[in-house]
């Protein structure tokens, strides 16, 4: 994975936490977005976590789902 | 061969459904597509959200069922095989269709004024097209092949849904490595998706 700058910002990383987890103002999340729209690598990398995130929660419904479908049977 | 009533097909399981068909009943196929044509074309749209897809599908992956009746062995479940001919058939659908799109980081459902922002996105895949072909299996093994880790607290954050605080008293780790960990393994397991999904853009 290409290195970007959350792995050397801790206040970067912080913000990204926060923006996925909509923890962000309207004025905090619009310049992070800034951000991310004037730095490619960082862009992409969000990206790929917001996915990752997405992924990862449609998991945890897919294991309840087939949790629920084992008891039904 | 012996002669088998309808009456005796309807009450039969769909496995054995498969062994008349194999032998020659093709009522027996009948009452397959009448016994799932519906529920494939439900089970289909979760993954194409466009009915003449779904519609398509559906024929396709009865053709190939009918088609392919000798290679189908009894030690799996009829519904198990047809549905994987069916996610693959979708699954190769979706790459026929795949193009350039834009996606949206993020909006604000409940204020009008904020438009979303619209980025480029000529490299990754719309995750949400993606992530619904996949089924538990292919997400657990992504999953699974995250460093251990990764694995560790995007499972307690995502899975377990549990606070950063908490996080970092189990993992025993600062925050700010919890919060790291935790978005580098997201991206990470983003990156094991889209390549199960495309091989050939693995880069090397």
């Amino acid at each position: 994975m290409k290195k970007t700058a959350f792995d050397s910002d801790e206040i970067l990383t912080d913000f990204l936490t926060d923006y996925l987890d909509g923890n962000l103002n309207r004025a905090e999340r619009k310049s992070f977005e800034e951000y991310l729209a004037n730095n490619k690598d960082e862009r992409i990398f969000a990206q790929k976590v917001l996915k990752g995130k997405r992924a990862l929660t449609r998991l945890a419904n897919l294991r309840k789902e087939s949790t629920i479908t084992s008891v039904e049977v | 061969m012996q002669a088998v009533s309808r009456t005796e097909l309807q009450e039969m399981s769909d496995e054995d459904l498969m062994e008349q068909f194999q032998s020659g009943y093709e009522q027996a196929f009948n009452l397959l597509v009448k016994r799932y044509q519906d529920r494939l074309h439900n089970f289909l749209y979760r993954y194409t959200h466009n009915h003449q897809d779904c519609e398509d599908l559906v024929q396709e992956t009865f053709f190939r069922v009918f088609r392919s009746r000798h290679s189908y062995e009894r030690i799996a479940k009829f519904s198990t095989w047809m549905y994987t001919i069916a996610i693959n058939l979708a699954k190769s659908l979706y790459k026929k269709k795949k193009r350039m799109t834009k996606v949206t980081i993020h909006e604000d459902p409940n204020d009008s004024e904020d438009r979303p922002m619209k980025l480029e996105d000529t490299d990754i895949l719309p995750d949400d097209s993606l992530h619904e072909k996949m089924c538990i299996d292919e997400l657990e093994n992504a999953l699974m092949q995250l460093s251990e880790d990764f694995r560790e607290v995007v499972v307690l954050r995502d899975i377990q849904q549990l606070s950063y605080e908490e996080i970092a008293e189990i993992a025993d780790l600062p925050m700010g490595t919890v919060k790291s960990r935790i978005n580098r393994g997201r991206a990470q397991l983003q990156e094991l998706l889209e390549n199960y999904v495309y091989p050939e853009t693995i880069s090397s």
